[in-house]
């Protein structure tokens, strides 16, 4: 069945390469997989959260279960999967949250059916697409482009990922091992080069800038912006 | 590369990366651009990154445009900051009286050494003629001749339509609560928010309080962090998402488990 499936769903064109490459500049998991719960593809991220086995897993059937503690029944195994698949494409859509059996914080999934009114037969197998934010995925990777973009300081780009994860600043002094004061300095430096003025504003734009990417860049100095006076200012 | 493809009905528990190369060869080989099935599938892809709020635009070998999602398209259709030259080229606008120059004039030499550590990708800050907060534009050149120039646009000031409901539902906010959680999302203060909700400070404070109670936190950049952590920058402007929990062990008290559960299984 899966065999026959990968030949019908095989990579068309560059453009599909492309876009599938892609998948491993996000920060979230992004899986395919038919509506029976055979996983066809996981980005990075999303093998790293299927080996750890961790709340969801790849079975040896190679289908997507939802590894429970001591809710069997939640398992989402080929039925469960398949009744969720539907539900996400009788809804458009279906977001969930699966807790971790080590107490973690929750994955979110977001499973997106793909429009089924295009396929050739009600026969063949539906795929669907599986988001997945891990709540407690580290913001420190990855951040050499946060760092270039608004030219910070790796001081300043460490401060400001461990706020990204929700520390407060003597959390952040703890982490580092320097003073209150230092961190202090260092979110000034940061309200400064990004033009912002509280600690939310501060994660709120930085999620919204590279929440969703990677970025391991390289960009030349002068490319840099020059944030405080430009940000509001049409003139430059 | 840890992209895993799977290559038939059994599988390894522990996924291999080593065999993705292998794999991707093998269904390039057998490709078939006119089925239906691929059709779906490719445009259900493609619409994964609308879905996160990011902007995707493929370049073809020449630099012009061969793909631009919904998002790219109504960034690009601003014309501020960005936009599609004649021809299909990307073109950055930096406003009256500056001539327009292409994307790739502003991109950073590549030296052939980067590429083989993997730096085929860069960050650009493309500053807005209307003041708006820069784009971030990132650009991956192919990797190899059967991949295309990719370019995300991000834009910081998107709006998140459809997240109200994701809040909502997963927190049980209230309407006024969800708002509010809206309104710091977006980067503003408190009393920004009361203007914006045309409440006073001290109720502003008190569905503060509830968010906080909600969602576990103590504080407000806290919960900004919380709130993408979770739901980053999910839309749901194709249709209605509806929210519902699978059961584990812990942080039950989010969710309604046992009705939800029976609901679903």
């Amino acid at each position: 069945m899966s065999t026959a499936l990968i030949s019908k769903v095989a990579i068309p064109t560059p453009l599909l390469n492309t876009v599938i490459d892609a998948f491993d500049m996000l920060r979230i998991g992004v899986l395919l997989a038919t509506n029976t719960g055979e996983l066809l593809f996981s980005n990075e991220t999303a093998t790293h959260i299927l080996n750890s086995a961790d709340g969801l897993a790849v079975d040896e059937k190679g289908r997507l279960t939802v590894v429970a503690t001591d809710e069997p029944r939640f398992e989402i195994g080929a039925g469960g999967f398949r009744r969720l698949a539907s539900m996400a494409r009788k809804r458009n859509g279906l977001i969930l949250s699966v807790a971790r059996p080590s107490g973690k914080g929750t994955f979110t999934l977001t499973l997106r059916p793909f429009s089924s009114e295009n396929l050739a037969s009600e026969s063949e197998i539906g795929t669907c697409m599986v988001l997945v934010h891990d709540s407690e995925h580290p913001v420190l990777d990855g951040t050499e482009g946060i760092r270039e973009f608004y030219g910070l300081t790796q001081a300043e780009a460490r401060v400001a990922c461990l706020i990204m994860e929700g520390r407060t600043a003597e959390d952040c002094a703890s982490f580092l091992g320097v003073r209150r004061s230092t961190v202090k300095m260092h979110l000034q430096n940061l309200y400064g080069k990004t033009g912002v003025q509280r600690q939310a504003e501060l994660v709120a734009l930085m999620f919204k800038s590279f929440g969703n990417v990677f970025c391991r860049p390289c960009v030349p100095t002068k490319m840099r912006p020059q944030f405080p006076a430009c940000s509001r200012d049409a003139a430059c | 590369m840890l992209s895993y493809f799977c290559q038939s009905g059994t599988m390894p528990k522990v996924l291999q990366s080593d065999q993705t190369t292998g794999v991707r060869q093998s269904l390039l080989a057998g490709s078939d651009v006119s089925s239906l099935r691929t059709r779906s599938l490719l445009s259900g892809v493609l619409e994964a990154y609308a879905v996160i709020g990011i902007g995707l635009i493929i370049l073809g070998h020449d630099k012009r445009l061969h793909y631009c999602n919904r998002v790219a398209d109504a960034i690009l259709s601003c014309r501020d900051g960005i936009e599609l030259g004649n021809g299909g080229t990307l073109q950055i606008n930096r406003g009256r009286g500056f001539a327009p120059n292409t994307l790739f004039e502003r991109l950073p030499h590549r030296e052939e050494s980067d590429e083989s550590e993997g730096k085929n990708s860069s960050v650009l800050a493309v500053r807005r003629p209307s003041g708006k907060r820069p784009l971030a534009v990132i650009v991956r050149q192919p990797l190899d001749e059967n991949s295309l120039i990719l370019v995300f646009l991000i834009d910081p000031e998107h709006p998140m339509n459809g997240m109200e409901s994701h809040l909502r539902q997963f927190f049980e906010l209230t309407p006024a609560e969800t708002q509010l959680a809206m309104l710091l999302m977006q980067g503003n203060n408190l009393i920004e928010c009361c203007e914006r909700m045309s409440i006073r400070r001290p109720t502003a404070a008190t569905h503060l309080q509830r968010l906080f109670k909600k969602t576990n936190v103590r504080t407000q950049s806290q919960l900004v962090s919380t709130l993408f952590r979770r739901f980053g920058l999910l839309s749901s402007d194709t249709g209605g998402l509806h929210v519902f929990a699978v059961a584990g062990a812990s942080d039950s008290r989010l969710f309604a488990v046992e009705q939800i559960g029976r609901d679903i299984f």
